[in-house]
């Protein structure tokens, strides 16, 4: 009866000290992240120009031009998620699109502006497309 | 001061050196200029990607190492998403 208690209280406490391990280590990396994306946002606001960061904080997103098809602009949301794509003003597709490795929102949003002005073709065809569905 | 940036989970890694202080062969930023190169380099090797940002212009892509370049940014690989 003994050595069951013992079990159980042994137990017990391995079980506590695995959450405590698991609390803890969620804290760090938390933090870690915390930091990360602060550092992140210091350079996407030294990498953009005052009319984009003006759009950024007033829109919550960027927009970008497309150099391959014209008429086109593409939306980067202000955090990570699918990129809109607009045609002569008009919501055609999503593009979704990200990185292998994590980075903070801000790095995505900067991946992105950079890919779409400098290597627009490879991005088009890396990512995937999803049609908008056509307004009645 | 020009810089190169490497994008990651912890923010960035950057390196950064004087350029004027290369055309006088100065230790110093002849040390980060071959730490840049070597990261740029180690990178590329990763499938990341380089672009060249130029205040006011459209960002250019770097398949090889540019010293001249005022701010390197290297991105890491990209897929398709659901």
């Amino acid at each position: 009866m003994l050595s069951l208690w013992l079990s159980a209280a042994l137990l017990l406490i391995g079980c506590g000290a695995l959450l405590w391990w698991l609390y803890r280590r969620e804290r760090v990396v938390s933090r870690q992240r915390n930091q990360a994306e602060r550092q992140a946002q210091e350079l996407l606001r030294r990498m953009l120009q005052p009319n984009e960061l003006h759009q950024l904080r007033t829109h919550r997103f960027l927009e970008v031009g497309s150099r391959l098809i014209p008429g086109r602009v593409y939306r980067i949301p202000h955090r990570r998620g699918q990129v809109r794509v607009y045609e002569g003003g008009r919501h055609t597709g999503n593009l979704c699109i990200e990185p292998t490795r994590w980075v903070p929102d801000s790095d995505v949003l900067l991946i992105h502006k950079l890919l779409l002005e400098a290597d627009e073709a490879s991005y088009l065809s890396t990512a995937n497309l999803f049609k908008a569905s056509p307004q009645m | 001061m020009a810089a190169l940036y490497v994008l990651s989970s912890s923010g960035d890694q950057r390196v950064t050196w004087q350029r004027e202080r290369l055309e006088v062969r100065d230790p110093e930023a002849l040390s980060a200029i071959a730490e840049a190169e070597a990261l740029f380099t180690r990178e590329r090797a990763r499938g990341s990607s380089a672009f060249k940002v130029l205040p006011g212009q459209p960002a250019q892509r770097l398949d090889v190492f540019d010293a001249t370049a005022e701010e390197i940014v290297i991105v890491p690989r990209m897929a398709g998403g659901a």
